[in-house]
């Protein structure tokens, strides 16, 4: 009997070496292969190593990105499930918002025997991560707050809440009534009281103040708009940046401090604008472009656009 | 400058013309379509165009009922050049409501948001009020029953106006400040009138522009929507339905955002302060036009400046 749970141990830890190769390799794959693109440009440098901390240099002993390892020194981490989640209340009560949204198709396949076989690969590899326990993003979080945005996030609560604390924020589905206007508003109450009850081991010091919040506010507000500046520059009929590209310098965003994030992504898009203003891009104006919408970009879904001949154009969220 | 302090400087100033202008002898006539209260004094600026209606109704003579079809003129064509940006950017009952929306702001309180059915509910008020300083002044031309009482109840819409109760106040008069004891109809009317004046203090205090949405004169001017010269429109197709218009609005209409078809978004219960525009994230999707050229639009780089995200 104890032999046999031993040799299941040692399958599991096989299991999980394998599994951590396998996303090293595929995750070090697609960002070497962004790095050798000739017409990168150099602000790129900062978030694709963003990325290499999160997936490939990490080994789930601690965080190897700056930003992240701030939870380690008594700041929580709260994991995010999608866009809809209000990070502004997080920094405001001084804890670190990571989103987290699976990310790898290695993953996937681990989450595939969690769920049935018709589940979004999001959910699948988010379970895969989280059942595996291997990298710190998911470890290390406190908390995760899942906005219902589908019905396969909606039932992915239920299962995830099994290796770690949940909280699901039910996000209205019909914007134009009054009552679903309350409804969120009421859920916000709800989440602002969970984060400080969280953060908060002395009265007062976990409290979210008025400052802080406008200051965090004010924040997002910066990274929102330097994103916003992003699309626009992309807009243009001449294609300074490969899409892929853009796509993971907005998906760093997820794994680093909106502070840190919006600087780069400021000079990003300087040096992008001093490119079009120039005349450079990155291929003729007349190659189609595809506009990839829908699910949130990660390094899974950049392998398959970071082919030199399409064009990624994918939506946060 | 940003449209929410040049709309600040317009209000003040004409505050200062229509309550305090007497004294230099500015007189802008009886017709004006904005809170103008004759009871002021002396030292008014112009007279309100309900004051005038209900006076003239009141005389009940053919040359009343043919000096006010000339009022009505007047009043129309100044309704017709800036519609109901009367109410938002001239009226001093508004300002007052401004004022007190500005120290609760100061104070960082929140304000209270009645339910739409609350506001469906309350939407008659302005049309019993305008029912009042149309049919009463009728009845006290032509007295066929309880003349006693008719007698009492000129100017029965001013009887209960907040406006002539705060406004007086303000410029240190505080006579009218009372329950008139004359008669059981007076101590009613006037009664009536402190409670309404209460109220708009309390409630502009904890709600923007409370009064606006009972205000009879508003309802007036709302008529003038469709052919007025000033015009509030949106480019459906840039709208993102992000509530920050609906948010801003001090009158709180909902539909501004809802709207997906029609370009004309000039609701009646809008006072045009235009602060929706201000407030829109997207460039161009909503702007104000005059005489269909537009004069203000909605822009992305305005939105995070007012935020100061960016310098």
């Amino acid at each position: 009997m104890q032999e046999e749970s031993l040799q299941k141990s040692d399958q599991l830890q096989r299991r999980k070496a394998y599994f951590a190769r396998g996303l090293v390799r595929s995750a070090e794959t697609v960002l070497a292969g962004l790095e050798e693109s000739p017409d990168l440009p150099q602000g790129m440098h900062y978030f694709i190593n963003i990325m290499r901390d999160a997936f490939v240099k990490d080994q789930g002993e601690d965080f190897s990105n700056p930003f992240c390892r701030q939870g380690a020194n008594n700041r929580k981490v709260i994991g995010t499930y999608c866009l809809m989640v209000p990070e502004e209340l997080i920094y405001a009560a001084g804890a670190i918002p990571v989103r987290l949204c699976g990310g790898s198709y290695e993953a996937s396949c681990i989450g595939d025997e969690l769920v049935p076989r018709d589940t979004c690969q999001v959910v699948k590899a988010s379970l895969g991560f989280s059942s595996l326990n291997l990298i710190s993003l998911y470890r290390k979080c406190d908390a995760v707050i899942i906005p219902t945005t589908c019905d396969a996030k909606r039932k992915m609560g239920e299962e995830l809440s099994r290796f770690t604390e949940v909280w699901m924020l039910e996000v209205p589905h019909v914007k134009e009534s009054e009552g679903s206007r309350r409804q969120w508003l009421e859920q916000l109450y709800v989440l602002k009281k969970n984060i400080e009850k969280l953060t908060g081991k002395r009265f007062r010091s976990g409290k979210i103040r008025r400052k802080a919040l406008d200051a965090a506010i004010k924040m997002v507000g910066r990274a929102q708009y330097e994103a916003r500046r992003l699309y626009e520059i992309r807009k243009s009929s001449l294609p300074v940046i490969l899409g892929s590209e853009a796509m993971l310098a907005i998906n760093a965003y997820s794994y680093n401090a909106a502070s840190g994030w919006t600087g780069e992504m400021a000079k990003l898009n300087d040096e992008l604008e001093d490119r079009r203003a120039k005349g450079l891009s990155v291929y003729s104006e007349h190659v189609p472009r595809i506009l990839l919408a829908g699910s949130p970009p990660d390094l899974s879904q950049l392998e398959n656009s970071l082919s030199r001949r399409r064009d990624g154009r994918c939506d946060r969220g | 400058m940003t449209v929410t302090k040049l709309r600040w400087t317009i209000l003040i100033i004409s505050f200062l013309v229509l309550i305090l202008g007497g004294w230099i002898g500015i007189n802008l006539g009886g017709f004006l379509p904005t809170y103008a209260c004759p009871y002021v004094g002396g030292s008014r600026g112009g007279i309100c165009f309900l004051f005038r209606l209900q006076f003239l109704l009141g005389n009940g003579s053919l040359e009343a009922f043919i000096g006010l079809g000339k009022h009505i003129l007047y009043f129309s064509l100044l309704v017709i050049i800036i519609g109901r940006a009367w109410c938002g950017w001239i009226c001093p009952l508004g300002f007052v409501q401004d004022l007190l929306d500005l120290i609760r702001r100061k104070l960082h309180m929140g304000y209270i948001r009645f339910p739409e059915w609350l506001r469906d509910g309350l939407r008659c008020v302005k049309w019993i009020f305008f029912f009042i300083a149309l049919l009463i002044p009728l009845w006290v031309a032509y007295p066929l029953f309880a003349p006693a009482v008719a007698s009492d109840l000129r100017q029965p819409h001013c009887q209960l106006c907040p406006g002539n109760y705060i406004l007086p106040l303000l410029v240190g008069d505080i006579n009218g400040v009372t329950v008139n004891f004359k008669s059981v109809t007076t101590i009613v009317m006037s009664m009536l009138g402190l409670i309404f004046s209460v109220t708009l203090i309390v409630g502009a205090f904890l709600k923007r522009r409370f009064w606006c949405l009972y205000c009879p004169m508003g309802l007036l001017l709302s008529w003038y929507r469709k052919i007025s010269f000033i015009k509030l429109k949106k480019d459906c197709q840039k709208c993102t339905m992000c509530e920050a218009c609906y948010n801003a609005c001090p009158v709180e209409i909902e539909q501004v955002f809802k709207e997906r078809e029609n370009e004309d978004v000039t609701f009646s219960d809008c006072t045009l302060c235009l602060r929706c525009i201000e407030y829109c994230p997207e460039d161009g999707a909503l702007q104000a036009t005059f005489l269909g050229k537009p004069i203000y639009k909605s822009a992305n780089k305005g939105f995070f400046e007012r935020q100061h995200i960016i310098t």
